[in-house]
């Protein structure tokens, strides 16, 4: 997008008091969701060394945390200024100012929670499962370590993931387009996800060494892997369903659905059968045109997601990987 | 490589579930607790609850099992290694440094526990870096290692 059209959005919001009231409490989302991190991290143990800045007096705390504030809602700030801009040459009905008051507030909020938490020790954390799922299944280990550790990249993912396919579904109900274009849309999508993959890799390689020697039959394997991916892939299964799904598309429907599920884990299989970044990403560019030719030139996706299953069903036999 | 009649090569999975071993600064994932990682090793090693809870008292775990992993010391870490490599029915059991960062209490029990499995027929090779090392057991034999080479076999 321009910057004129950020301009544009901009202007509409600043005259629309809905608008613009959903825009304040996205921005508070974020500043919670910003500020519970940050008490999160603080409980780390790398981190504790923080738990110093409670002998700060409040202005101390407001004077030192003023630029990790000021880069943590960057985004936030930098929308504000621009909204200010273009409100400054319209009739905005005096909604800059609470704009600027509720960014003050955010601050002194997040500050005065952060100096009132400081002060109180820290509480060893202790994990408490829900009732339904006491202990933590194999399956879920890498969406959980996602969830922990890579919360921004997953959401990031799912975001991008979710608005291209959406993208190529309403291109294809305007009509002008034949299933290829669905299926393209999925290859772009699965792309999408490639940091995740990767993250898997590197999940499985590192943290889950101690695991790399464990018999587990290959049967075993094929099935917790196929669980995780497709547990990942659920938003993007459950929006191909609602957007293609009806009782003449039926057949159709289950063949993007596997192609996306064997696409997904065709790129797994391709991370972890290279041994180093770099080679994957070049296979992974050259497997990219691969498929997009076998697309155009209209291969059923049933055939196309045989092929994309060979790397993975190849990569997990690997005996000593788990 | 062959263990009871099996090859490492021809049969891995049941060779593999015959060797258990515990690193000397073990890595997990650290929002699971222990009893998440013993689920895991125990329905691939074969070790049924009984034996869990057992090596649990034996070790003297406690509810500390049911915390996550970044909650622990290290002596915590270090028990949460130990309590894998006897999961199952392994017939070697490898132990890198299983005296460090364990207690006196958790040594003494550690090394009841060695000499039960012992008895039972189970193989250990154990490295240490402590001083006095040699007198926890009746070694079949003592190996020193200097520059990646074994420098002296003690008899």
């Amino acid at each position: 997008m321009e910057m004129k059209q950020h301009g544009m959005i901009a202007g509409r919001i600043l005259q629309n008091s809905i608008g613009f009231y959903a825009l304040l409490l996205i921005f508070f989302g974020y500043a919670v969701a910003q500020q519970r991190f940050q008490l999160r991290l603080l409980n780390d143990k790398r981190y504790r060394i923080f738990h110093s800045l409670a002998f700060l007096s409040f202005r101390q705390l407001c004077w030192s945390f003023l630029p990790v504030w000021i880069a943590n809602h960057a985004l936030l700030l930098l929308y504000s200024m621009l909204m200010t801009y273009v409100g400054i040459g319209i009739d905005s009905g005096g909604k800059l100012p609470i704009l600027w008051i509720f960014m003050v507030a955010i601050f002194l909020a997040d500050l005065t929670l952060t100096y009132h938490k400081l002060k109180k020790p820290f509480p060893d954390r202790i994990r408490m499962r829900s009732r339904l799922f006491q202990n933590l299944n194999f399956e879920f280990w890498f969406l959980m370590y996602l969830r922990e550790n890579r919360t921004m990249l997953i959401l990031a993912v799912k975001l991008v993931s979710i608005i291209l396919l959406n993208g190529f579904f309403y291109a294809f109900h305007s009509g002008g387009y034949d299933l290829r274009w669905l299926e393209f849309g999925l290859l772009c999508a699965t792309y999408a996800h490639f940091p995740i993959w990767l993250d898997k890799n590197d999940f499985e390689l590192q943290q889950l060494s101690y695991f790399h020697n464990m018999p587990v039959s290959y049967l075993m394997k094929l099935r917790l892997h196929s669980t995780a991916i497709v547990l990942i892939l659920l938003p993007e299964l459950a929006l191909l369903v609602y957007k293609y799904g009806s009782s003449e598309t039926l057949p159709e429907l289950l063949f993007l659905l596997i192609l996306f599920i064997s696409l997904n884990m065709g790129i797994y299989g391709l991370i972890k059968l290279r041994k180093d970044l770099e080679s994957a990403i070049n296979s992974a560019y050259l497997v990219f045109f691969l498929i997009f030719i076998l697309v155009i030139f209209g291969i059923h996706p049933v055939l196309i997601s045989s092929i994309c299953l060979l790397p993975f069903l190849i990569a997990i036999r690997a005996r000593y990987s788990i | 490589m062959i263990l009871d009649g099996l090859s490492l090569k021809n049969d891995g999975l049941a060779f593999r579930r015959l060797v258990n071993y515990s690193e000397a600064e073990p890595l997990f994932p650290e929002f699971l607790s222990m009893d998440e990682l013993i689920a895991f090793v125990a329905k691939t090693k074969g070790a049924d609850n009984a034996q869990i809870e057992s090596l649990k008292e034996t070790l003297g775990i406690g509810d500390f099992s049911k915390n996550s992993i970044s909650t622990y010391s290290s002596g915590m870490l270090k028990k949460t290694g130990l309590i894998l490599a006897f999961l199952g029915t392994p017939s070697l059991i490898i132990l890198d440094e299983p005296y460090t960062t364990i207690d006196v209490g958790s040594q003494k029990l550690l090394t009841e526990l060695v000499n039960r499995e012992i008895k039972k027929g189970v193989s250990f090779l154990l490295t240490s870096h402590i001083a006095d090392f040699e007198e926890f057991f009746a070694y079949d034999s003592v190996l020193s290692i200097a520059d990646g080479k074994l420098a002296q076999s003690h008899e």
